[in-house]
């Protein structure tokens, strides 16, 4: 596979994109979306559809679509569930025409009497005794975070539906393809062999790409259907969900973290598929890697008028690391250690469980990494220094430009999938070497030239001794489409070059003892009798975990309250790097999204500096996902940062300059 | 109304709405695929187009605005020997791009390897912030531009 | 039918005279320069919601020359703030380079032009704070009917630019010209745009421009805008400060800081943008201390 080939398709404009699929009698579908954030739809008129035009609404889709169990509809009912949320879909050649017509849609709602609570369902978790833990406590520490939902993302995704008589191919960048398969065909009463799946590459570094393309998916093809021709479907996507976060923790005198109490409120929007998958990684996320016996956690998810959120880049993480992170520095910075020190002592150690009662793994590398990270960065020093500066700022004559702070945090990722239902742990692939010594590799979620799919062909090149260009990617399988979960989580980097490893060896094994051609699947099913005890949150969650610590310095302007990000130290175990250099820029393209997340308002004229390592020690059998980490690790440092460089307890990202203005620069 | 202008070095001429934005009215009137609308507030840029030399946003031209202009697209830009330059400097700095932003991004630093061969700092940022998509890192991108514009130095002078 | 979706009608002069015309003949006619107002704001939809009628300048020749004479930049009002922003900062009076490179991307600056940007209502444009500092003059033209001929007169007008902030400011049918920005050399000038909050559309615009001679502040001017309220200045405090010897003492520093409060008080209830103000102001005057 040639790298420049494929980057001079990609920039010429020749590389396909979902858009373009089905050529130029593509009919173009538009959505009329809720103008009211509840109500009862009481009457919808719709004008004369021009000829060539159609239309469908909520009667016309046989109720709701299925995520993994949680049901989403396809458009309003009577009632109107989230502002924004589609009353119909209409489709035409001419995109202006359509639009005209939609404009011309006259909807009737009758306002909802008194305010609209929002459904709330909750979930309590407890173990050991935190009351006794609270009652011999040396000291209790306290800790708030507020992180807000985003909004609908401005970002707009391309679904087609190219039809060929009772065959419908589906062309969207999805990570779920066996669930656009599914859906489709139960929503067109279809045989599943009928509905087919191309899929193009997903946004790196995110998981967004969930089950939206699926709700697209559905409503081009029910287009397709009425009008007998291929629709197009452009629309926004979601926004991510947020979560307010209070957690109180008991601490002995050795500055150990006895036991927790933690209140929490996610915000995911009026319906949320998975969304026991994202509580659980949440609440998974608040214990973070410091063992705690006594818990006592109250969790809600708030079911507010908003558009449904998708999963953020670590499907919970981002929010649980951010709060538990957040909490284990407060108890560092009240600890006699100084903070590295703190969280070296605070590990778990051999045989001793991690978080609730995660199994430590042998060869855990925390400990490296952390001292990796201390010492690159010279925290201690400067962190002992920026401390003193801030604590004597009121003798300074006068202002400096920038005060400066640094922060620290440490966080693991858990690849895979947390929760039961059996077809998101699926995963297959079928590697098929034929009479020419072709290879071809047949895989669920393809990355189209992108780094995975080269670093996959150059395994597999390397088992089998096969060149490059031998080998092509495909996922035209119906199995392959049709039963695998979505490749998201860190599941194609960490299940799928596992399958392949084990698939190429198989194939190795009986190239010269068969006759060719000769296919060989794999396929892994999450068992029913995992080692992970969702009740008592003991045993292995995961398939793989890795590691990593993050260190972030900042500078905050006196005069504007704008923070500055200098520099950030990542130490990461990912395992076996497939390619060294795309992991590295998959990390700094999570570490600069992160950082975005993190604050708004600046005028930022230098790229912050960032600086990756990659842990040589560990397991390196294994690969892992290494750009979430990120995500999990900037933004407590971060936080721990401004706080010291402001001296306001931020308790809300992203950290504004009002924020810290107001909140007064304490001297 | 009938707008005529030069697409890619080529007359073209089409019968149009006035107000039609032109990235729907070259993706879908003239096949131009290496533009896209992929927001809706003007800010992601991959609908990058070169009007009269010029980085514009298409999703902001109203169709009238082509009349008699110089347009060109990577379409038009990737058949020229320069754009090795631009693949080039973009594949040793190992900068992963996405298709949809791709284009765009050629396009952006085509039109500053036009105006300079020794961009400054700022205007290396801004080019790599002409085109919003978190597909890649700013810092590689500011890196990739500037052994873009080495390599075009290079040919330059070696022709 | 909806309205947007009909076809405007687009008239392209080719000279001021026959914009000014075409204008006084479709009386609901609007002036298009670079668009980026009107298309940004426009809803997310297949046709940019435009008026019935739209006179496109682009072709206007004598609305895109530019010219250097000893004292001035003389701009023709189609020029595009990225071709002024070519000028090079170091041609440009102080500051105005930091603040052009902050409008947008640089996409958006090919397309929008230096006059539409003065002339546009609902919002004050970034520029408009320092340009009036440096006293900038517009030239405008419009047609005024006589009575007593077919034929309307011509007529010129050339004011500064704070002007175009008060009543009545660009009238129906007047049309911005030329811009001359003076060129005199400022020892030191500043340029700041602040974004308090999440909000992009909530932001304050600061902006100094200072001469120091022999020790002495001889001239200084500041001004403030949040984009709606106006362009804060008082021309009493700035010649209350010419003359004052440097450094400048706690005492003068700090009634300048009364001052700020004074100036940005149409921002009553904005704590961030009243208290910033005060510790931009003293950040520019330490420089100047210095």
């Amino acid at each position: 596979m040639d790298e420049g080939r494929t980057l001079s398709e990609k920039m010429s404009g020749r590389l396909k994109q979902p858009a373009d699929a089905g050529g130029k009698r593509v009919l173009n579908g538009r959505l009329l979306r809720a103008p009211a954030v509840s109500g009862r739809i009481k009457s919808i008129e719709l004008p004369e559809l021009p000829p060539g035009m159609v239309c469908i609404t909520g009667k016309d889709s046989p109720g709701k679509t299925r995520f993994a169990g949680t049901p989403m509809p396809l458009f309003t009912g009577k009632k109107i569930l989230w502002k924004g949320q589609p009353i119909l879909a209409a489709a035409g050649m001419n995109t202006g025409e359509v639009e005209e017509w939609i404009s011309r849609v006259k909807i009737e709602i009758t306002p909802p009497e008194g305010k609209v609570e929002p459904l709330v369902t909750e979930k309590l978790v407890e173990k050991g005794s935190t009351v006794e833990a609270f009652s011999k406590a040396f000291q209790v520490i306290e800790e708030r975070i507020e992180i807000p939902q985003t909004p609908p993302s401005s970002a707009a995704q391309t679904v087609v539906c190219v039809k060929d008589g009772s065959n419908y191919t589906i062309h969207a960048a999805t990570s779920w393809p066996g669930s656009i398969r599914q859906n489709v065909a139960a929503v067109l009463k279809t045989d599943k062999k009928n509905i087919h799946v191309r899929t193009y590459p997903v946004s790196p570094g995110s998981n967004k790409e969930l089950w939206y393309p699926t709700i697209m998916a559905i409503q081009t093809a029910l287009l397709s259907y009425r009008a007998k021709k291929s629709v197009r479907i452009k629309d926004t996507g979601p926004g991510y969900p947020g979560g307010d976060f209070h957690i109180r923790g008991a601490i002995d005198a050795e500055g150990r973290i006895t036991a927790l109490e933690i209140l929490f409120t996610l915000f995911c929007g009026a319906v949320f598929p998975l969304e026991e998958e994202f509580f659980e990684r949440v609440l998974l996320g608040l214990f973070n890697i410091y063992p705690c016996r006594n818990y006592s956690i109250l969790g809600r998810i708030s079911h507010n008028a908003s558009p449904p959120s998708t999963f953020g880049p670590g499907a919970g993480f981002e929010l649980g690391f951010l709060a538990g992170e957040l909490f284990a520095s407060r108890v560092a910075e009240h600890s006699l250690s100084p903070p590295g020190g703190w969280h070296r002592e605070s590990f778990p150690v051999p045989g001793q469980a991690f978080g609730p009662g995660i199994v430590r793994p042998k060869d855990l590398p925390m400990k490296d990494l952390l001292n990796t990270a201390l010492n690159l960065s010279g925290f201690e020093r400067k962190s002992a220094s920026f401390e003193q500066t801030r604590l004597s700022r009121h003798h300074l004559e006068s202002e400096p430009e920038f005060y400066r702070g640094i922060g620290l945090s440490c966080g693991w990722f858990g690849n895979g999938f947390l929760s039961s239902p059996k077809d998101l742990g699926s995963a297959f692939l079928a590697l098929t070497l034929n009479k020419d010594g072709e290879l071809t590799i047949e895989m669920p979620s393809l990355n189209h030239g992108g780094p995975l799919e080269r670093a996959w062909s150059n395994m597999s090149g390397e088992i089998l001794g096969i060149e490059d260009k031998a080998i092509t990617f495909t996922n035209r399988s119906i199995k392959v489409n049709q039963e695998a979960g979505p490749s998201l989580l860190g599941r194609n980097v960490s299940i799928y070059t596992k399958l392949l490893e084990l698939a190429g060896n198989d194939l190795l094994k009986r190239r010269f003892r068969d006759p060719l051609p000769i296919s060989v699947n794999r396929s892994r099913r999450r068992s029913g009798n995992r080692s992970w005890n969702p009740e008592l949150l003991e045993g292995s969650p995961f398939d793989n975990i890795s590691w990593g610590v993050g260190i972030v310095e900042i500078a905050v302007s006196t005069v504007t309250m704008e923070v500055k990000p200098t520099q950030i130290w990542l130490v990461i175990d990912g395992g076996k790097l497939l390619m060294p250099d795309f992991a590295k820029s998959a990390v700094e393209i999570s570490a600069e999204q992160t950082l975005r997340w993190c604050h708004s308002g600046n005028e930022q004229k230098e790229a912050t500096l960032i600086d990756i390592q990659f842990y040589n020690g560990g397991n390196k059998r294994i690969s892992k996902d290494v750009s979430t980490l990120p995500w999990l690790l900037i933004p407590a440092a971060y936080l721990q940062a401004v706080r010291q460089a402001s001296g306001v307890i931020v308790s809300r990202i992203p950290v504004t300059p009002e924020q810290l203005r107001t909140g007064g620069m304490k001297k | 109304m009938i707008i005529s202008f030069f697409l890619n070095g080529n007359p073209a001429e089409i019968d149009a709405m006035p107000h039609h934005r032109s990235v729907d009215l070259l993706r879908e009137n003239f096949q131009i695929k290496s533009i896209h609308q992929s927001c809706s507030d003007a800010l992601c840029g991959t609908c990058l187009i070169l009007m009269d030399d010029r980085p514009v946003l298409s999703c902001l031209v109203p169709a009238f605005e082509l009349k008699f202009k110089d347009i060109w697209t990577m379409e038009g830009l990737s058949s020229k020997k320069s754009y090795a330059d631009i693949v080039g400097g973009y594949k040793s700095a190992h900068v992963q791009l996405c298709s949809s932003c791709a284009p765009a991004r050629a396009l952006a630093t085509e039109a500053l390897l036009r105006q300079t061969l020794r961009p400054n700092a700022e205007q290396v940022r801004e080019t790599a912030e002409s085109v919003s998509c978190g597909c890649c890192s700013t810092r590689r991108v500011m890196d990739a531009i500037l052994r873009a514009a080495k390599l075009r130095e290079k040919r330059i002078h070696e022709s | 039918m909806n309205l947007k979706y009909t076809s405007p009608r687009v008239f392209f002069p080719k000279s001021i005279n026959e914009a000014l015309e075409m204008n006084r003949s479709e009386s609901d006619a609007v002036f298009w320069a670079g668009g980026t107002h009107l298309s940004r704001y426009s809803e997310n939809t297949t046709v940019i919601n435009l008026p019935k009628n739209v006179i496109s300048l682009g072709m206007v020749e004598e609305l895109a020359h530019a010219s250097r004479s000893e004292h001035s930049l003389e701009i023709g009002s189609m020029m595009s703030l990225d071709r002024l922003a070519a000028i090079g900062r170091s041609t440009l009076p102080a500051g105005l380079h930091d603040s052009i490179i902050r409008i947008g991307s640089r996409p958006m600056r090919c397309r929008a032009t230096i006059g539409g940007h003065l002339a546009v209502k609902d919002r004050i444009g970034d520029l408009k704070p320092l340009l009036q500092l440096l006293e900038t003059t517009v030239e405008t033209r419009s047609l005024k009917e006589r009575h007593s001929r077919r034929k309307a007169l011509s007529f010129t007008r050339k004011f500064p630019i704070a002007l175009l902030e008060e009543k009545p400011g660009l009238e129906k049918g007047e049309l911005i010209c030329r811009i001359s920005i003076p060129t005199e050399s400022w020892d030191y000038g500043t340029f700041k745009k602040v974004i308090p909050t999440e909000d992009k559309e909530r932001f304050f615009i600061f902006t100094a421009l200072a001469r120091v001679e022999k020790e002495v502040l001889t001239d200084l001017r500041m001004a403030f805008s949040d984009g709606y309220t106006g362009v804060l200045r008082d021309r009493d405090v700035e010649v209350g400060m010419a003359g004052r010897p440097l450094r400048l003492n706690t005492k003068e520093l700090e009634s300048l800081d009364d001052a700020v409060d004074i100036i940005t008080a149409p921002w009553d209830k904005r704590d961030y943008e009243k208290e910033t103000a005060k510790k931009l102001v003293r950040s520019f005057m330490n420089h100047i201390n210095r």
